[in-house]
């Protein structure tokens, strides 16, 4: 067994912070656009078509391109671009847009599970728009969404780990660094993983609460 | 000039017509019935009186306010007027019964949450649901749950009351009471419009009766008590009062539907 030094640890929790940053960045973000990006599929009319099938096909492209490649994109296209930013903003902004198009396609699929009987009946009794979002459609869809949205964001935390190969220290990064100055791998590995637990197990007790919350209601 | 005038009415799915130049008129505090076969048109014309449903031509006026149903703000107008009571019943299941029927006064028409929730629970106690206010609709049965929404439908206040098959999930007692309760809500001035497979509600409640036949109208009965005797609507009565969807046994009267008892 040995004893991390204190830079070790300063350097695992530094890493630690910026995965966490990663995550919380690129999951908002993601969020953020899940939500434009359904706002827009479920749009209506002439005026918006052209938006809706761009929506469409962003979700159907960026899912089906492997990560690492959206991040290289990413990375040289502001590089060439000559946009300033540091390769943290670059993982971040390449997460969030990858996590957009899953989590819309999530938040897609689960609006549609509401039947139209109750967006029906939720017209009748005139409820404006606004209110037929709040109170009908979002707290039925959300059983259909929390689970498997949560689920998408668990696994993306883990999926941080490949920025990394635009120079990121984030979790695995520093483990790789802590190996490669000589200290045990297997321990380093294990602090890691312990690292890696002890931020996304929240999230999937986060989720249960809700759907324990949402099924209560 | 009648409070509702409907005419011309035509709706298209496809290539399929499934209104045909269908009009009607009510008086304030008419109850008026819709029948005819499965596939008719009877639920559509429902539809297009809350603006549900699209419709290719067809003009309605309401107490004096004409209303060209093809444009799209006529939803609008047709919605502050009406109420409607869907056979499914269209409550909101994650919503207490009570909830279901406070959202929209408190929403819509900025109602405190005291005055709609003393409102609702005066309207649950006169429908039998006095205990079940807190309850989630899926703990219901379907009686309940169709009283459930004729009670939300009522906290609107509405000037017209639409129902798909108010009765057909009611058990025979509740059928009665229902029916007294849709009298008095006419009685007060309230116009309420049915489509319904009651033949025994449908005679005994009618003031008038509007016969659809693939999407036209076959034949009007007019009159409480007489709509059910023009021929044509006789006849149909006659044929479906074996209905199981009914709700009244053959029999018994000579029009062959048996009247329930208030």
């Amino acid at each position: 067994m040995i004893a991390f030094s204190h830079y070790d640890t300063s350097l695992l929790l530094q890493a630690l912070l910026r995965t966490i940053i990663l995550s919380v960045g690129g999951g908002l973000m993601g969020v953020a656009g899940a939500v434009i990006l359904t706002a827009l599929r479920l749009s209506g009319g002439k005026v918006l078509l052209p938006l809706r099938l761009l929506a469409v096909a962003y979700v159907q492209i960026i899912r089906r391109i492997p990560f690492i490649v959206t991040l290289y994109i990413v990375f040289f296209c502001t590089g060439m671009a000559g946009v300033d930013v540091s390769a943290t903003v670059v993982a971040i902004g390449s997460i969030g847009l990858i996590a957009a198009a899953y989590l819309s396609e999530i938040l897609h699929g689960g609006i549609l599970t509401v039947p139209v009987e109750q967006v029906e009946a939720a017209l009748t009794l005139d409820l404006p728009l606004w209110a037929r979002w709040r109170y009908v459609i979002v707290p039925q869809a959300m059983s259909a969404v929390l689970p498997p949205a949560i689920g998408y964001l668990v696994l993306f935390i883990k999926d941080t780990a490949l920025a990394s190969q635009i120079g990121v220290v984030e979790l695995s990064q520093a483990g790789v660094i802590l190996s490669g100055r000589g200290l045990p791998s297997a321990q380093v590995f294990c602090a890691v993983l312990l690292l890696y637990f002890t931020i996304s197990y929240p999230l999937t007790c986060l989720s249960r609460l809700l759907e324990k919350r949402i099924a209560v209601h | 000039m009648p409070y509702i005038d409907v005419r011309d009415v035509c709706v298209r799915h496809g290539k399929t017509e499934t209104l045909r130049d269908v009009g009607f008129t009510a008086e304030r505090g008419e109850i008026v019935s819709f029948i005819g076969p499965s596939g008719s048109g009877k639920t559509t014309l429902l539809r297009t009186l809350i603006g549900l449903q699209s419709v290719e031509c067809g003009r309605m006026t309401v107490d004096g306010r004409m209303v060209n149903m093809s444009e799209p703000g006529s939803a609008k107008v047709l919605r502050a007027q009406a109420a409607i009571v869907f056979q499914q019943f269209g409550l909101f299941g994650h919503m207490s019964v009570l909830r279901n029927l406070t959202l929209a006064p408190t929403v819509v028409a900025k109602r405190t949450h005291r005055e709609a929730e003393h409102e609702a629970h005066e309207l649950l106690e006169k429908l039998g649901l006095a205990d079940k206010a807190n309850v989630l609709p899926d703990d219901l049965s379907g009686g309940q749950k169709q009283r459930v929404a004729i009670a939300r439908a009522l906290m609107l206040r509405p000037a017209l009351l639409l129902l798909d098959e108010p009765t057909s999930a009611l058990d025979p007692r509740k059928v009665q009471e229902v029916s007294s309760l849709l009298r008095d809500l006419a009685r007060d001035g309230m116009t309420i419009i049915q489509v319904s497979h009651a033949m025994g509600v449908v005679a005994s409640l009618s003031d008038r009766i509007v016969l659809l036949e693939a999407g036209h109208v076959r034949a009007l009965g007019h009159g409480r008590g007489q709509a059910s005797q023009t021929p044509d609507i006789a006849a149909f009565m006659n044929t479906h009062s074996d209905d199981p969807e009914s709700g009244a046994s053959a029999g018994g009267s000579p029009q062959g539907f048996r009247e329930p008892q208030f």
